[in-house]
């Protein structure tokens, strides 16, 4: 029963501070252009007022396109049960792993039918471009997994953490390349190409409005605290005291948004075939890692 | 008896709808069929949940003895031994459940024929379809085999050919009778070999056994060289990588219920042969797996990419059916790979992925045949399957939308559905094996999500982007049509939530045929999720509990108040001409296609050299060889040696 209600507070923790975490974003992004930036609450003064408001849909439109935000929001909240965040304690089985990547794939597909099913053109194309880098990475997930299982020898998320000891030359690499799986399917700037604003009016979101699209944004940033909270429980060690291993948690959730969003400040869109080329490139390198995990180098 | 008395029904409802050219004949096939699925349900969950076997015995009517007997052939034509042990029955299972579903669908679907083709050939071909196929599954005597094998092609191909005015349909079922006809002759060839030489004229699957069994021991190399023609043979009727070529052309012609048939049904009855091979006359080996397993990865990287490019939609469908097979067969490989392997890890390894090939294999036939239904339905009120032009349908056929939705995310693999469940196995028991599996498990997940993209366009394109076309007067389709697809929704749901359904009948199964024996007892079984006994489960119920919470917080989202009002689609301020502003399939995941341009490349080429290349070699030298034959002497020479070798046999 503790564990669950830890769980509990897991999501119930990060529920919270999500929105805090991209308003941290917004001002670090925003200082390093030279502008003041929103105060760090303003995600959540969005999302409050996104909730308020009416929806408008289309007159076009069927119904995933009413049900799919909900859908979405569903598969990440289970996806965030699975692991170990603020406390450090989860819901775990064999090949948790898997079902982790099934629903973070779940999740981009349902966002696809959604939009699409809202009629508008610029969602249709918004859509195709977020399953071609969904699918893409999707591979590039599996082959990671695959060195990870390889690595600790188990598909319990677990077992998993921390990846290392050992301290290998596949260990770093595949943690490295975990994080630049992250960075890319938490859709930060030059990947940004399903919701490309400029390009195609944001995109999958073109349709939404009021409540569908506070949860649609709100599960993006859900999704985006996932991933990084799955990167940092890869490096985070394990045998910490409770209340200093949720503090290291939240402190180094911070850093890598931080870092990641330093990153994104420097770069500009890429065009889609662009991005799925440079994903294409990593996947002799994962293949590589892989062969040197089995070898233990 | 009574194990042949949903033969005979069909054979006596496929002859007598054979009269009628109107509808009359296709409602008396479609009750034949649908009373003899539900007859065959019935006797395979008996076997599945009771432990009964039926065996029988049928000496054939005594004027036959008669006619057969003065020549006094060696095999014993006259006796037809059938006999469904687990294994046939849960294939039977399979086409029970789909038989009904088809056949049902079939009373109303079948009537867009009417006046432009003769509906009591239709009848006859599908009852006897159906009936060849029951009795492909629970023969027990390799002679009968080979007739049934042989008689399920020939009705099968002209139900392939229905429509006989197309040239498309008429290709497509020359090139699929000619290809499996091929692959027949290899299994002839090996049989023959097996009857003849080995089993002494005995044909019945037991005494068979023994002499593989035998044979296995003495000359291995013989017996793997039969293996391997046998393999062939059946792998073109499975339509494994490098045969498959007839399927996405002979698939799409049937009528969508027949379609649904040969995509949930004939092509299992392959599988079950597989079973029948690798675990019952000959024994798994290390090597085999590996071949089994790296032939399956290849099919299921192939048919899947392919069917990612398709803009029809019963072709697209009918590339998945290969790429599913894949899946089936890579199970199968695995399980024979680990197997072979010791240690206990790999024995809870191995008996996941053999009950991972089942489920599979039981999931495919739900999924893939709900999928035709609802192609057949979208091209009943429409009659198109260009998904260039078709779309916002959702609105005008809620239901039929509803069930394409169920079986898209089954067939991708979204947790609460079906194929989650048994690919889940499949990765869970590849992955960790350290071994070549490890690559081939990575690629199926990869796959598994190219799959979902393409349903992603399949559904999207049919259901919910806004058409392309002004369809009108499109509406639901009748009831049967929609029962016969809700029927199938609901097991595709059911078969995810209790994994133990499925699992529980996989169970005699594995106790008959598999080594290590009763896959439940490797395997814990949860509501959605079916866990490997290896390391531990830290909360007893985690998936009731992370469904609980998933629920809980997406209702409470979607029951905050809001208002919703209507508006236009955003179109830039222009008037929004939803004909004029479409996207259509072609462009789907053009991007992606782009980043994988060399493999169709390879692919292209490899398909002219192989397949359009040889063809045409092969029918110029069968010209010239026929002008040569046409000599009387090259005739007479042929003839005494045919004549010298069936000396030589019967010496």
């Amino acid at each position: 029963m503790i564990a669950q209600l830890l769980v509990l507070t897991n999501i119930v923790g990060l529920l919270l501070i999500t929105p805090i975490i991209d308003g941290i974003e917004r001002k670090i992004k925003a200082r390093l252009q030279c502008r003041r930036g929103p105060p760090i609450l303003q995600t959540w003064y969005d999302l409050l007022k996104l909730f308020r408001r009416p929806s408008i849909v289309t007159e076009e439109y069927s119904l995933p396109y009413i049900i799919s935000p909900y859908i979405v929001f569903a598969n990440i909240i289970f996806a965030l049960a699975l692991l170990p965040s603020i406390t450090r304690v989860s819901l775990s089985f064999y090949g948790d792993i898997i079902v982790l990547t099934y629903l973070i794939a779940s999740s981009s597909i349902f966002i696809a039918i959604g939009s699409i099913s809202s009629g508008s053109v610029f969602a249709t194309i918004g859509a195709n471009r977020e399953i071609s880098i969904a699918t893409l990475s999707k591979l590039l997930i599996a082959l990671v997994l695959a060195s990870f299982a390889i690595l600790k020898g188990s598909l319990t998320l677990e077992k998993l953490f921390p990846i290392m000891p050992p301290y290998t030359i596949s260990a770093i690499l595949a943690i490295v390349l975990f994080a630049i799986l992250a960075y890319i399917e938490s859709y930060k700037l030059p990947f940004d190409i399903p919701e490309a604003e400029p390009e195609i009016i944001d995109g999958i979101l073109v349709e939404y409005s009021g409540k569908s699209l506070g949860v649609l944004k709100y599960s993006m940033y859900l999704k985006r605290v996932l991933l990084f909270t799955m990167l940092i429980d890869l490096v985070l060690p394990r045998n910490l005291p409770p209340i200093i291993s949720s503090l290291a948690y939240i402190v180094s959730l911070i850093f890598v948004s931080i870092l990641f969003v330093t990153i994104e400040t420097y770069f500009g869109r890429l065009r889609i075939d662009q991005a799925l080329k440079f994903m294409k490139t990593l996947i002799p390198i994962l293949l590589v890692v892989i062969v040197i995990a089995y070898f233990h180098i | 008896m009574e194990l042949l008395i949903p033969a005979a029904l069909l054979l006596l409802g496929g002859t007598v709808s054979s009269v009628f050219k109107g509808r009359l004949g296709n409602y008396i096939s479609s009750f034949f069929s649908t009373i003899s699925s539900l007859i065959i349900c019935y006797f395979s969950l008996n076997v599945l949940f009771f432990n009964k076997v039926f065996e029988e015995r049928l000496i054939l009517a005594p004027v036959y003895v008669k006619l057969v007997s003065p020549i006094s052939l060696p095999i014993n034509l006259s006796l037809l031994h059938v006999k469904m042990d687990s294994l046939s029955a849960f294939f039977c299972l399979i086409l029970g459940v789909v038989g009904f579903a088809s056949s049902i669908y079939g009373f109303s679907y079948v009537n867009r024929y009417f006046k432009k083709e003769h509906l009591g050939f239709y009848g006859l071909n599908y009852a006897f379809f159906l009936c060849f196929m029951y009795l492909v599954l629970i023969i027990y005597d390799v002679f009968w085999f080979i007739i049934f094998w042989e008689l399920m092609t020939v009705t099968s191909q002209f139900l392939v050919s229905y429509e006989k005015e197309k040239i498309a349909a008429r290709k497509a079922a020359y090139k699929y009778f000619c290809m499996v006809k091929a692959g027949s002759e290899a299994i002839i060839v090996s049989a023959l070999i097996i009857i003849i030489i080995l089993s002494g004229m005995e044909t019945s699957f037991d005494i068979v056994k023994t002499c593989t069994e035998k044979l296995l021991a003495e000359n291995p190399i013989l017996a793997n060289a039969l293996l391997a023609m046998l393999f062939i043979g059946f792998s073109v009727k499975a339509s494994l990588v490098p045969f498959h070529t007839w399927l996405p052309d002979a698939h799409p012609e049937a009528p969508s219920n027949v379609s649904a048939l040969l995509s949930g049904v004939m092509i299992k009855t392959a599988v079950y042969m597989f079973f029948r091979l690798f675990y019952f006359f000959f024994k798994p080996t290390i090597y085999w797996g590996y071949i089994v397993a790296t032939i399956g990865t290849v099919t299921l990287f192939t048919g899947t990419m392919y069917a990612i490019l398709q803009t029809d939609s019963k072709r697209l469908l009918a590339f998945h059916s290969v790429g599913q097979m894949g899946y089936i067969v890579l199970a199968l490989g695995a399980s024979m790979v680990l197997y072979s392997m010791k240690g206990e890890v790999y024995a809870i390894l191995a008996s996941a992925a053999f009950a991972a090939s089942l489920y599979h294999a039981l999931n495919h036939a739900m999924f893939k045949s709900l999928l035709f239904l609802t192609a057949g339905s979208v091209i009943y009120r429409t009659g198109l399957r260009n998904l260039n032009v078709l779309g916002g349908l959702a609105r005008l056929m809620p239901v039929t939308a509803i069930s394409a939705l169920i079986a898209s995310l089954s067939i991708s693999g979204i947790p609460p559905f079906n194929g989650f469940v048994s690919k889940w196995l499949i990765y869970s028991s590849t992955i960790p094996s350290f071994t070549l599996l490890t690559i081939y498990g990575v690629i199926a997940l990869f796959i598994s999500a190219v799959t979902a993209a393409s349903f992603v366009k399949y559904f999207t394109t049919l259901f919910t982007k806004p058409s392309a076309l002004e369809l009108k007067g499109v509406k639901e389709v009748p009831i049967v049509m929609l029962f016969s697809q809700i029927f199938l929704g609901v097991i595709c749901i059911t078969l995810g939530i209790y994994p133990v359904l499925p699992l529980t009948i996989i169970s005699p199964v594995s106790k008959l045929l598999f080594p290590l024996g009763d896959v439940l007892s490797y395997v814990k079984v949860l509501p959605g999720i079916a866990l490997l006994k290896v390391g531990f489960v830290s909360i007893n119920s985690p998936l009731i509990i992370a469904v609980s919470l998933t629920l809980i917080s997406s209702i409470t989202a979607a029951l905050l108040p809001h208002r919703i009002k209507e508006f236009s689609v955003w179109s830039c301020g222009v008037s929004f001409r939803k004909y004029l502003m479409n996207m259509p399939a072609d462009s789907y995941f053009k991007p992606f296609e782009e980043s994988f341009k060399e493999l169709y490349l390879t692919g292209k080429f490899l398909h002219k050299v192989f397949v359009e290349d040889f063809i045409k070699r092969y029918l110029l030298s069968a010209k010239v060889l026929a002008r040569g034959t046409e000599n009387f002497v090259v005739m007479l020479t042929v003839f005494a040696l045919i004549a010298f070798l069936i000396l030589l046999f019967l010496v």
